[in-house]
C-alpha cells in the first residue's frame, strides 16, 4: 500500500512552494524526504496531512483521494507543526487523548517521555523548543498509524537525543508501516533511510533508493582531459578546476582507469546538487 | 460517532456536569445549611429551605453558564487536536460545534431535571421549569460565543488587541441584550435580616435574543480564524 | 558490536565484512546465532534494509543459515571457508602490492627476504 502524489502544485501568492510534484510513498520504507530550507517539503507533509489543500493534483491511497476519505486519512500521523498541539494541556492529557482517539499508545508514549526524559506533568507552552520537538516526536512514535510523517524532528535535539530518536525510530518501524523524516540534517539521518526523495524549489530532483543512488555518483578527479574522457556519458552534478587539474560530481559510468575515483557521502550529493546558481 | 468525537465530548460533558454538581451541592446543600444555622433553630427553618429550593433552581443555573464560557475558550484547543487527528481546520471547526452542541443538549437536560425534582418542593409548573432550563441554555450558548471569540483571538497572538475586543463585543451584546430583555426583580426576607433576590424568568423573545447573540458570536469566531492574522490561517477550505 | 562505518563504500558492504571479522575471530562461534536484523539496526542505527543486504551476502557467501522461526546461525566450517578465501586473496591483497612498494624503492630480491625475516624476528 502506498500514499501517491500526482503532479501536486501549490502557491503561496506569487511563490510557487510546490510545483508538479509525483511521489509514492511505499510501506515497509523509511524515507529521507531532504531539502532545503524553505524547499517545499514542510508544504508536501501538510498538503499529504490534509492540514492545506493543493491547488492541482491528486493525492491518493489505492486510488482514493484521502482528503475524502476518513478511513485513508486516519492511516496517517503528521508531526512537526507547531500549531496542531492544545497547548494548555498537561502532555500527559494530551497521551491519553490520543489514545482514546485510537491514534496512539498511551504505554509506549509514556514510556518514551521516561527515556526522553520529558516531564509529561507539564503543559505544551512550558516545554522549552528542544523538548517541544521531543513531545512531538514521542506523538510520532507511540502513533499506530500506518504512514508517520516527521517534519524535522531532530532540531533543537542535542546527540544524545538524535540517537535516541535514530533508535527508537528503527525499533518502531515494520514492513507494515512508512516512515518520513524531513530534515535538512543529512548527515545522520542517512545510515538510518533506505529511500532518498530530494526536493528543491518546488521539484522533485530525485526520488530513488539510496543504496543504488549512491553507487552511480562519483567525485572524479585527474587531468582535465582525462576526467573529461571518463565522464563523457555522464551526468556532471559540479566541477572545480584548479591549474588544469579537475574534480567533478557525476552520475553515471566512469569509463577511465587514469581518473581518481571516489564514492561520496548522500550529504556531499545533496549539497552539490541542491547549490545555487548553475 | 467517531472515536475522536467521544474524547472530546468525554470532556465536555464532564465538565458540565462536574460544574452543576458543584453547583447542586453549594446551592442545596451547603447554602441551606448555612442559612438554617445563622437563621436560628425556629419554625422558621422550613419556610426558609422552602424559598431556598425555589432560588437554588435558578442559581444553579448560573453553573453550567460559566462552564460554557470555559469551553468556549477551549475551542482553539480542541480544533488543534482535531487537526492533529487529520481534519483540516474546518471540519475541526465545525467538530468541536457539534460537541458543544451536545453538551448543550445535556445543560437542558440537568436543568430541567433538577427543575422538575426541585418542582416538588414549591408549587411550579413543567412548562416553568422547561422555559426555565431553556433560558440558560440561551445564556449558554451566549456564554459559549464570548468564550469562542476569545478563543479564536488569542490565535492572532495580540494580547491587548484582543482584551478590547472581547470588552467591546461583551458591552455590546449585553447592552443589546438589556434593550431588548426586561427583568423583574423581587426581594424576600427571611428570618432575621436574610433577603434572597429572584430574577423573573425570561421571556421567550429574551430567549431568541441571546441565543442569535451567541450565534452571531461563533460564526465570529470562524471568521477570526480565517484571518490573515490568526495562526490559523494556513489551511485553507476545498 | 562497536562497529563504526565510513563512506568508502555501501555501508551494507562494511557491516558485512565486519561480522565476518566477528565470525572468524570466533565471538560468533560456529553453530550459534547471531543477532537480528532488527537488533542490528536498532543498535547500530542503520536501516533494516540494509542490515538485511548484509545477511545476504554472508547467506550467499555459505557463512550463516536461516533457521526458520528463530533467526540465523553461523555455519558450521564458516572459519575454514573465510580463512581459504581470504588465503586466496592473500596474494592480490598484500603480496602484490608489497612487492610493487619493494620494486618502487628499488629493493632487490635479498632485500626483501631479509626484510621478511626481521619482521618475524619480531
Amino acid at each position: 500500500m502506498k500514499i501517491e502524489c500526482s503532479n501536486v502544485s501549490r502557491s503561496f501568492g506569487r511563490t510557487k512552494a510546490l510545483d508538479g510534484v509525483s511521489l509514492s510513498f511505499e510501506k515497509g520504507h523509511i524515507i529521507g524526504l531532504l531539502g532545503r530550507n524553505g524547499a517545499g517539503k514542510s508544504t508536501l507533509i501538510k498538503s499529504i496531512g490534509n492540514r492545506i489543500y493543493q491547488d492541482f493534483g491528486s493525492i491518493t491511497i489505492e486510488g482514493r483521494e484521502i482528503r475524502r476519505s476518513p478511513e485513508d486519512f486516519e492511516r496517517i500521523m503528521i508531526v512537526g507543526d507547531e500549531n496542531m498541539l492544545p497547548s494548555s494541556t498537561k502532555l500527559k492529557n494530551v497521551f491519553r487523548m490520543l489514545e482514546d482517539s485510537g491514534a496512539g499508545s498511551f504505554d509506549k508514549a509514556m514510556e518514551l517521555s521516561r527515556k526522553f526524559k520529558l516531564d509529561v506533568n507539564k503543559k505544551w507552552e512550558k516545554l522549552s523548543t528542544g523538548y517541544r520537538t521531543i513531545f512531538k516526536d514521542i506523538i510520532g512514535l507511540a502513533c499506530v498509524r500506518e504512514f508517520v510523517f516527521f517534519d524535522e524532528p531532530i532540531l533543537g535535539l542535542d546527540a544524545n537525543h538524535r540517537e535516541l530518536f535514530y533508535e527508537e525510530l528503527l525499533s518502531a518501524f515494520s514492513p507494515d508501516r512508512c516512515f518520513v523524516v524531513a530534515t535538512h540534517l543529512i548527515e545522520e539521518i542517512a545510515p538510518v533511510i533506505d529511500t532518498v526523495i530530494i526536493i528543491d524549489k518546488g521539484k522533485v530532483l530525485k526520488a530513488e533508493d539510496k543504496d543504488s543512488l549512491l553507487e552511480n555518483i562519483y567525485m572524479v578527479s585527474g587531468d582535465r582531459s582525462e576526467v573529461e574522457e571518463a565522464t563523457k556519458n555522464c551526468t556532471i552534478i559540479s566541477r572545480t578546476s584548479i591549474l588544469g587539474q579537475e574534480k567533478v560530481l557525476v552520475e553515471g559510468e566512469v569509463e577511465n582507469e587514469n581518473v581518481k575515483k571516489e564514492r561520496v557521502d548522500l550529504q556531499r550529493y545533496f549539497v552539490e546538487i541542491t547549490k545555487d546558481g548553475e | 460517532m467517531m472515536k475522536r468525537d467521544r474524547v472530546v465530548l468525554k470532556d465536555y460533558l464532564l465538565s458540565i456536569l462536574s460544574a452543576t454538581g458543584a453547583g447542586l451541592f453549594l446551592s442545596y446543600v451547603v447554602l441551606p445549611l448555612l442559612v438554617m444555622i445563622l437563621g436560628g433553630y425556629s419554625g422558621e427553618e422550613l419556610l426558609t429551605l422552602h424559598f431556598f429550593m425555589q432560588g437554588a433552581a435558578t442559581s444553579i443555573g448560573a453553573f453550567p453558564v460559566i462552564t460554557h464560557i470555559v469551553l468556549g475558550a477551549l475551542v482553539v484547543q480542541y480544533m488543534r487536536f482535531y487537526m492533529l487527528m487529520g481534519l483540516n481546520r474546518d471540519r475541526a471547526f465545525f467538530s468541536v460545534m457539534k460537541v458543544e452542541a451536545v453538551a448543550l443538549l445535556e445543560t437542558f437536560v440537568i436543568l430541567f431535571v433538577i427543575g422538575a425534582v426541585s418542582s416538588i418542593f414549591y408549587p411550579v409548573s413543567i412548562g416553568n421549569v422547561a422555559f426555565t432550563a431553556l433560558s440558560f441554555v440561551a445564556s449558554s450558548v451566549f456564554a459559549f460565543g464570548i468564550g469562542s471569540i476569545s478563543s479564536a483571538l488569542s490565535t492572532t497572538a495580540r494580547p491587548p488587541l484582543s482584551v478590547v475586543i472581547i470588552a467591546a463585543v461583551i458591552i455590546a451584546f449585553l447592552w443589546i441584550g438589556e434593550r431588548l430583555v426586561t427583568f423583574t426583580e423581587s426581594v424576600v426576607t427571611v428570618g432575621n435580616n436574610i433577603s434572597v433576590t429572584f430574577s423573573s424568568l425570561m421571556e421567550g423573545q429574551e430567549i431568541a435574543v441571546f441565543l442569535t447573540l451567541g450565534l452571531v458570536m461563533c460564526a465570529l469566531s470562524y471568521l477570526v480564524y480565517k484571518l490573515p492574522l490568526s495562526q490559523m490561517k494556513s489551511t485553507s477550505i476545498s | 558490536m562497536n562497529y563504526t562505518f565510513n563512506d568508502d563504500s555501501p555501508i551494507f558492504q562494511q557491516l558485512a565484512k565486519a561480522l565476518e571479522d566477528d565470525i572468524f575471530l570466533c565471538t560468533y562461534k560456529e553453530g550459534s546465532a547471531i543477532p537480528s536484523t532488527t537488533e542490528l539496526s536498532v543498535a547500530l542505527h542503520i536501516n533494516p534494509a540494509t542490515v538485511l543486504k548484509a545477511m545476504n551476502l554472508l547467506l550467499d557467501e555459505g557463512l550463516i543459515e536461516k533457521k526458520r522461526g528463530i533467526g540465523m546461525f553461523v555455519k558450521e566450517g564458516a572459519v575454514e571457508r573465510i580463512k581459504d578465501r581470504r588465503k586466496s586473496l592473500f596474494q592480490s591483497k598484500f603480496l602484490t602490492p608489497m612487492l610493487q612498494e619493494a620494486k618502487r624503492l628499488g629493493m632487490d630480491r635479498e632485500e626483501i627476504i631479509s626484510a621478511i625475516m626481521m619482521e618475524e624476528e619480531k
